[in-house]
């Protein structure tokens, strides 16, 4: 009896279009990274159930420790010149929204006090920042 | 004379290592990008110097005091139950606005979790009055 040997097969795993698909990722990744730019004061935000998300532009953060301490633009600012600052950011861009990130624990008199000076900066879009609580 | 011929080479670029080098950027993009989305409850401040003449019935006055007790009107209402009463005041009057006082030495925390409530009852007007200093109710 005669038996057909086995054709050896050469088995292989097209690699040629591996750069390609890794290549898009790549650009993908390069095009949604946004390098933080800014720090801040830490804080623990308070949690809230109709938290709303911001858009991702035109936005100004003033941070408040739990001290009290301000912070614009990675300096800690003295209250009298918050208004000075944002004057300016309003000045560059009217369309600013300011998220004010205030420590949970901070008392409400810091938050009213910058309220006021946003007030005399006209920058009058606020948004509260917190993080979102599920309910 | 006898001169070598040139052998024929095969220039090739080495392109096995490219993979290798394009998904290591591959996990340095993946690991420095954030998604941040921020998230906040949105206020609008009164301009200053063009105070608006309102109503005294279209307004509401709910106050927190330094403890965080909440009155609205001049009935004590704890947490929970804000937003259920502030729902039943919009469909009374749906013009209503809501002036928040709030004691200056008030934990933020405990103000936010009294303006979220508002804003889960869809109450789109809300402000923030100059703080003062509020007593606790008995």
């Amino acid at each position: 009896m005669k038996l057909s040997k086995p054709i050896a097969i050469t088995s292989e795993i097209p690699t040629c279009s591996m750069a390609d698909i890794s290549f898009l990722l790549i650009i993908f990744f390069i095009l949604t990274t946004v390098f933080i730019t800014e720090r801040g004061i830490q804080v623990a935000l308070p949690l809230a159930q109709a938290a709303k998300k911001l858009p991702k532009k035109n936005i100004a953060h003033i941070w408040i420790s739990r001290e009290g301490a301000i912070s614009i633009d990675d300096k800690i600012v003295k209250i009298e010149y918050v208004s000075s600052m944002m004057e300016r950011k309003i000045a560059t861009n009217p369309d600013i929204i300011v998220s004010v990130l205030v420590d949970k624990d901070a008392e409400y008199g810091f938050l009213s006090d910058v309220f006021e000076r946003l007030k005399e900066a006209k920058a009058l879009r606020i948004s509260l920042a917190t993080l979102k609580e599920n309910s | 004379m006898k001169i070598n011929k040139p052998k024929p080479t095969n220039p090739a670029i080495p392109t096995a290592s490219m993979a290798d080098i394009s998904f290591l950027l591959i996990i340095f993009f993946i690991l420095t990008t954030g998604f941040i989305t921020e998230k906040g409850l949105q206020i609008v401040l009164p301009e200053k110097g063009q105070e608006v003449k309102i109503k005294k019935e279209n307004i509401e006055n709910i106050f927190i005091n330094a403890a965080g007790q909440v009155m609205i009107g001049d009935m004590e209402v704890p947490l929970p139950d804000i937003k259920g009463r502030v729902e039943n005041l919009l469909t009374a009057n749906d013009s209503l606005i809501f002036s928040l006082t709030v004691d200056r030495k008030c934990q933020y925390d405990k103000v936010i979790k009294v303006f979220d409530q508002l804003k889960l009852a869809n109450a789109e007007r809300v402000a923030f009055a100059p703080p003062k200093e509020i007593e606790a109710t008995k």
